[in-house]
């Protein structure tokens, strides 16, 4: 874990969002934007913020995932697949993640590590 | 994903998911969920996909319920009358009780001969019963007196209570007389426009000044289960019983089995409930206590001062004095009035089930209004619309704090439902 003062405050998190909203971004004209249009920018920036934030802790999920230890099916090896790229649709948007995929060839089927019953 | 508890196939996220089947539940239609998730939610999910995710999640809440049927009718009797199931929720029972209140509603729904010639031979109806029931905990503090030994205001308030007691008893003799309910009070005859104003105008008079009282009937409202269907009251006794058993109900000190006085409802109770204590509605009883007062009296103030007395005889649990009191008056009559006469059957029948200043002191409620309200959402919010579709079976779950929220549409074609507007 990263030592305290390296560790950025809400504050300073949404200080990031203010500078990008303002400098060149959507809301760069500040003195004539009216209520909503504030509103419903910020809140299109910080979803993107969110989904990054989704994004990136599924990824960490997904590499600290303990390895497969064999089919559980047929209890045979697995071999290795490409991540596979998923695509779900948020609360805050669509977020993309990568998925671990392992397959059993004697089962002709296709595991993911974090569920040993689901099989495709 | 196991550890996402997202379904490898799915397209949404948990969250997402939970929101379309509420707004697939909650809403008349499939395309007003898909117009309410984008204004409200701006999440652009299309009425198809609405109904596909309701109908698959729908379908997921009948499998487990099936599973709880299941789990209930393999127990042996001892342990379905005083065990739970393994993942019942570990509450602490010693200040909550739970109730189970069930009840019948309407619904029209278009048949095979839809669009058709009518069969010959009885009059074909579209008309069909919707049986539900509700499973709730109410968080009560038992003192050992009686909460409310006075009756509330609202009971006394005419301008409340009589359209109340009138309309339940017009559904009653609407069954009575031909199997359909009169939902529509403009449709009634006996309920024109004119007679209408004079009823209010005669209310107007009765009514005092307006003191809206607290809570008068059970405890704060916890959890919420809804279990419904159209299978008859053997699948809604099995559903409820399983249920029950999944949610650990057999636990609890205190446990009520309600309804209005329908017969089956006391059959369900004598089949799987009948260690819990049966309560008959409150306001179904006044419904036929206040027609007869009505009936007895020339005069409308005068029933009306006649119903406040039996009111408090009922409310005191003193129904043996209102069953005497009929029974004097019917015995100088040459001919019995229908309203004495219905008061007095049902009132005998009722009357073991009717001991409500005990029930307040237990911190039991006495009225059946969830249940009423449920199946008129059932019924009337959302089957009254071009385009919704019956399922057979039904369940609605609640998340806590009497806040409940619907987390499937268990509604399946064929069974279209008529359009009223």
């Amino acid at each position: 874990m990263e030592p305290a003062y390296l560790t950025p405050s809400i504050e300073q998190i949404a200080g990031l969002v203010v500078e990008k909203l303002t400098q060149g971004g959507k809301l760069a004209d500040l003195a004539n934007a009216d209520l909503m249009t504030i509103e419903d920018e910020t809140i299109e920036q910080v979803d993107q913020v969110t989904r990054v934030v989704i994004n990136t802790l599924l990824r960490r999920q997904s590499d600290a995932a303990p390895p497969p230890r064999g089919c559980p099916k047929c209890g045979g090896g697995l071999c290795e697949k490409p991540p596979q790229a998923r695509s779900l649709q948020s609360k805050r948007g669509r977020v993309h993640f990568k998925t671990d995929v392992h397959r059993c060839e004697a089962c002709r089927l296709d595991f993911f590590p974090s569920d040993e019953d689901a099989a495709l | 994903m196991k550890t996402l508890r997202c379904d490898v196939d799915s397209e949404q996220t948990p969250a997402v998911l939970k929101k379309i089947v509420i707004a697939s539940a909650r809403d008349r239609s499939y395309a007003t969920a898909s117009r309410n998730l984008e204004d409200l939610a701006d999440l652009k999910i299309s009425a198809k996909q609405c109904q596909r995710i309701a109908i698959r999640i729908g379908t997921e809440r009948l499998d487990e319920q099936a599973e709880r049927i299941e789990a209930y009718c393999t127990a042996s009797i001892p342990e379905q009358q005083h065990g739970q199931s393994a993942d019942a929720p570990a509450n602490d029972w010693n200040s909550r009780v739970a109730v189970v209140q069930c009840d019948g509603g309407r619904v029209q729904v278009r048949d095979k001969f839809w669009g058709k010639e009518k069969p010959k031979g009885p009059k074909h109806r579209w008309w069909r019963e919707t049986q539900a029931a509700v499973l709730q905990t109410y968080q009560v503090q038992v003192s050992g007196s009686d909460p409310t030994p006075e009756v509330p205001e609202a009971l006394r308030d005419p301008l409340w209570v009589i359209p109340r007691l009138n309309e339940i008893h017009r559904q009653h003799m609407a069954s009575r007389r031909s199997g359909e309910p009169e939902s529509d009070p403009s449709s009634d005859p006996e309920q024109s426009p004119q007679s209408v104003a004079v009823e209010q105008e005669s209310l107007a008079a009765l009514s005092g000044p307006k003191d809206r009282q607290t809570r008068w009937s059970g405890g704060d409202p916890l959890v919420k289960t809804i279990v419904a269907t159209r299978r008859g009251y053997d699948q809604l006794g099995l559903a409820l019983a399983g249920e029950a058993y999944h949610r650990g109900f057999n636990k609890a000190k205190l446990k009520a089995f309600m309804g209005d006085g329908l017969k089956v409802n006391w059959s369900l109770w004598a089949t799987h409930f009948s260690h819990y204590i049966p309560i008959t509605d409150i306001l179904h009883a006044l419904s036929y206590v206040y027609c007869a007062a009505v009936a007895s009296r020339d005069r409308i103030e005068d029933g009306w001062t006649l119903y406040l007395q039996w009111l408090n005889w009922v409310w005191s649990g003193r129904v043996d004095l209102v069953i005497t009191a009929l029974k004097h008056q019917a015995a100088g009559q040459e001919e019995v009035g229908e309203p004495v006469r219905r008061a007095i059957t049902y009132l005998s029948n009722n009357a073991p089930r009717m001991k409500y200043d005990q029930y307040r002191r237990a911190g039991l409620p006495i009225t059946t209004s969830p249940v009423e309200s449920a199946q008129k959402q059932i019924s009337i919010v959302r089957e009254t619309t071009v385009g919704i579709a019956l399922f057979p079976t039904g369940r609605v779950q609640g998340d806590g704090a009497g806040k409940p929220s619907i987390i499937s549409r268990t509604m399946l074609s064929p069974f279209s439902i008529f359009c009223r507007t």
